[in-house]
């Protein structure tokens, strides 16, 4: 029998802390050199 | 241990070793930057004002888009080729896209499928991708960082040198921006190749990345013969 569950907040929590990290990450190493540091 | 702990573990693991790397390069790239300044009898930098420098994210950025730029080949090369024998490959014969009953997209959809399996459309053709396509943007987007980090860079010593500055397209045609390039990428292809080759004949009892112990050589999925 397949579970309807398809994930829990925990898995949501580390797939959006991964993303927020690499998104922040690249923002943060594009903005800088470009704005001059 | 909590359940949070057990049913992440491998995601964690992972972000504590990659953020405790992370210092260590910025403390460890603080303290080389200054015995080179200070070296020059030049005034040593904070560790704010290193962190925030170009020299220090082209560092990062570079190893960055070599990463993803690995798991992006990775994840397109296991479409369409195979390897007999590894437990990284599908089964010879398996090549392609794979039928929407086998990926349960579409009318084949199951319960419990992420909504965007089943919706058709280009909602459909978008989260059938998504993993490359996000893997495939994050790789583009730290190349083009290296690239504005090695350009600021480089004319920093331009201009030490008394020198003109480049423009982003002189510095993404220069030596130096291939070499940082190129010398991040042999690594990463050399590495993903060694697994694939490796693991037709070693093993790690335990490992998801191996096959079971007793696997004969042969068996190339064990989830598909």
């Amino acid at each position: 029998m397949r579970h309807i569950e398809k994930d829990t907040p925990g898995m949501r929590l580390v797939f959006w802390t991964w993303m927020t990290l690499i998104a922040g990450g690249l923002t943060i190493m594009i903005a800088l050199p470009l704005l001059g540091r | 241990m909590p359940r949070f702990l057990r049913d992440n573990g491998l995601s964690l693991f992972f972000l504590v070793l990659f953020l405790g790397a992370l210092v260590g390069q910025s403390i460890a790239g603080l303290a080389n930057e200054n015995e080179e300044l200070s070296s020059h009898g030049q005034t040593a930098l904070t560790y704010v004002d290193f962190v925030t420098s170009s020299a220090f994210l082209v560092d990062v950025a570079e190893n960055w888009q070599s990463e993803f730029l690995q798991f992006f080949l990775f994840i397109f090369a296991t479409i369409w080729f195979v390897q007999r024998g590894s437990p990284e490959s599908k089964r010879p014969g398996d090549v392609g896209l794979g039928t929407d009953e086998d990926q349960l997209v579409g009318a084949h959809a199951v319960p419990g499928s992420p909504r965007w399996a089943s919706v058709g459309g280009w909602r459909q053709v978008v989260y059938s991708n998504s993993l490359l396509l996000v893997m495939g943007t994050i790789f583009v987007l730290s190349w083009f960082a290296q690239s504005v980090g090695g350009v600021a860079v480089a004319n920093d010593e331009n201009a030490q040198h008394g020198m003109p500055a480049e423009t982003w397209l002189d510095y993404v045609l220069s030596a130096d921006f291939w070499n940082r390039t190129l010398q991040n990428w042999q690594s990463e292809f050399l590495a993903v190749g060694a697994m694939v080759a490796f693991a037709i004949y070693l093993r790690q009892r335990g490992s998801s990345e191996s096959k079971p112990v007793g696997t004969p050589h042969l068996t190339t999925s064990t989830e598909s013969e």
